[in-house]
């Protein structure tokens, strides 16, 4: 069965929302289809509910209505300690890293593996190669403390893509790159998505196209996604 | 009303169990109103994140009550008797506390088993990620909320009847039962062999039909034979206990007195004894729950619910031989070590 994650009249505000705009759903009736094999960019203006729409289709939160589906299994609908255990198939490159500051940038990539089969030896060799794609080798040893914002971004996202996830959402992965780094992360993820995983990405950057070679473009706004012709 | 630290930790573990199953019942009554596992809506997805908190604190729940459950028996065994005049053991307090005393241990204990049986259901509901035991499990929880309330409302009242001014008299309550030695040597008409034999021909009916049903997954009449035949090997292994085997715990015949057994001058043989009467009376009943679970849902649940039938069948098992042997261990010792039997 080809890996596939989809949405159903899926919708999200925020609990507890005070504000002017409270009451209306930040994400409203979302109904589509991430295919395993395809990279599909979702953009939109900032505040539009981009990073929500990645965090729920990650598991990471709750829908207000509505199903995220993977695999024919609804899996927001889950018990949390079966989404849990399903988001082990999940690589997330969050906006902000949320990298661990008291590990090495190597520790930090080898963290996703252990759970993993295999031993320190086999999460190292492979850590240090998934690093080497991004052009971060030479950063292995280094606290990340000492890392700049483009640094960081690469190892959060080597991080997400070391373990081989079936699903990857990245939520605006090279805001702080150079355009070589850019594409060099948009070529792991077109390979990532030609082996069969689907790729979400989130970006509201003009110029994705130098960098990421997209199959399906979605537009948010006003809480509805609708696809770009 | 004694302020011992020991009674007032399970009085307020008391409260707080109560409170934490009151506040689970108020989610347990709106799943039974309107649950509905294939809607998607918003006020389903609610309820799905409030059933599984209102899971969670019934879990602490059921930690919290055998935690309590456990320091009151200690308490009241070994303990209060130091503080209540004439008491020896726990018939004494008991006694202290007049009809609440026996009213708080029965309470607590049927209690105890329901979320035995409860918690033993979510561990097939967790098992399962979209949780389809959920209604079943809300109505055992609302099941619970009026026998707890019963159990601290009976629990406060013990508390507060306990007189430490008044002397009780333990042996009269234990002896004076008796007009005749002949009488001391017959329960309910029959002789105290006519127990034992009863005693020992369920215990190896049960222990079959344990094994069996452990062995045997999916077959719900051995799981209906195992709990008919654990509900009426309890009363009879209870009273084989207190009126025959005892006494090889004590030294002494006709001493029939349940509590006794719990003082550390009989090694606190009492609280493994009792466990494993009360964990046979649990898992048998728990086996049979989720046996006919498993017959009307699907496959999943189905497989799971067997799954844990078995380890019940399994844990009835292990319990009705420790039970077995804690209890006749001693009457064997005394026959190899003396030659003869109490009785001659």
């Amino acid at each position: 069965m080809p890996t596939v994650l989809a949405c159903r009249h899926l919708a999200y505000a925020y609990p507890n929302h005070a504000g002017p705009s409270a009451g209306t759903p930040l994400l409203q009736d979302i109904d589509a289809v991430f295919p395993g094999g395809q990279v599909v960019l979702v953009s939109g203006r900032s505040g539009a509910g981009k990073s929500t729409l990645l965090h729920l289709l990650a598991g990471l939160l709750r829908p207000s209505s509505g199903e995220i589906v993977a695999d024919g299994q609804p899996v927001s609908r889950w018990l949390t300690a079966h989404r849990d255990r399903w988001r082990r198939r999940a690589g997330i490159v969050f906006q902000q890293d949320h990298l661990v500051s008291d590990l090495t940038v190597l520790e930090n990539v080898m963290l996703p593996l252990i759970p993993r089969s295999g031993g320190p030896r086999q999460w190292r060799a492979c850590g240090l190669a998934m690093l080497a794609r991004l052009d971060a080798g030479d950063l292995a040893p280094q606290p990340v403390a000492t890392l700049s914002g483009g640094q960081r971004q690469r190892v959060a996202a080597a991080r997400a893509l070391v373990d081989a996830p079936d699903y990857v959402v990245a939520d605006e992965p090279t805001a702080h790159q150079d355009l070589d780094n850019a594409r060099r992360l948009g070529r792991l993820l077109r390979q990532t998505a030609d082996r069969g995983a689907v790729v979400v990405v989130a970006a509201h950057d003009r110029h994705v196209d130098e960098w990421l070679d997209v199959d399906q473009h979605l537009i948010l706004d006003n809480g509805y996604l609708q696809p770009v012709p | 009303m004694t302020r011992h630290p020991l009674l007032l930790a399970v009085f307020t573990t008391d409260v707080l169990t109560f409170l934490l199953i009151l506040g689970a019942s108020a989610t347990a009554f709106r799943i039974a109103l309107h649950w509905d596992q294939q809607d998607t809506g918003a006020k389903q997805l609610r309820l799905q994140a409030r059933s599984e908190t209102a899971a969670l604190a019934v879990t602490w729940a059921f930690g919290l009550h055998l935690f309590a459950t456990i320091a009151l028996v200690y308490a009241v065994t070994n303990i209060l008797p130091d503080m209540v005049p004439g008491a020896m053991c726990g018939t004494g307090v008991l006694q202290a506390m007049h009809s609440s005393g026996p009213r708080m241990v029965i309470y607590r204990l049927v209690g105890l088993a329901i979320l035995w049986v409860w918690w033993r259901m979510e561990k097939v509901n967790q098992s399962l990620p979209e949780a389809p035991l959920v209604p079943i499990n809300a109505r055992v929880v609302l099941l619970a909320l009026p026998v707890f309330g019963l159990a601290l409302h009976a629990s406060w009242e013990a508390a507060g009847a306990m007189d430490f001014q008044q002397p009780v008299d333990c042996c009269a309550v234990i002896y004076d039962q008796f007009h005749s030695l002949q009488e001391a040597r017959r329960t309910l008409g029959a002789g105290n062999k006519v127990w034992l034999k009863a005693f020992g021909a369920l215990t190896l009916a049960l222990v079959a039909a344990a094994m069996t049903a452990w062995k045997s997954p999916g077959r719900r009449w051995i799981h209906m034979l195992l709990a008919t035949l654990a509900l009426g090997w309890l009363p009879i292994a209870a009273i084989a206990l207190v009126r025959v085997l005892a006494a090889y715990h004590y030294g002494v015949l006709h001493h029939h007195c349940p509590w006794c057994l719990f003082l550390p001058e009989h090694h606190l043989a009492g609280f493994l004894i009792w466990a494993a009467w009360m964990l046979v009376a649990m898992e048998a009943v728990t086996a049979l729950v989720l046996a006919s679970l498993s017959v009307r849902q699907p496959p999943p649940v189905w497989r799971s619910a067997c799954d844990h039938a078995r380890k019940a069948a399994r844990n009835t098992l292990l319990a009705t031989l420790l039970f077995a042997l804690l209890s006749t261990g001693p009457g064997l010792w005394w026959r190899l070590h003396f030659g003869m039997w109490l009785t001659g």
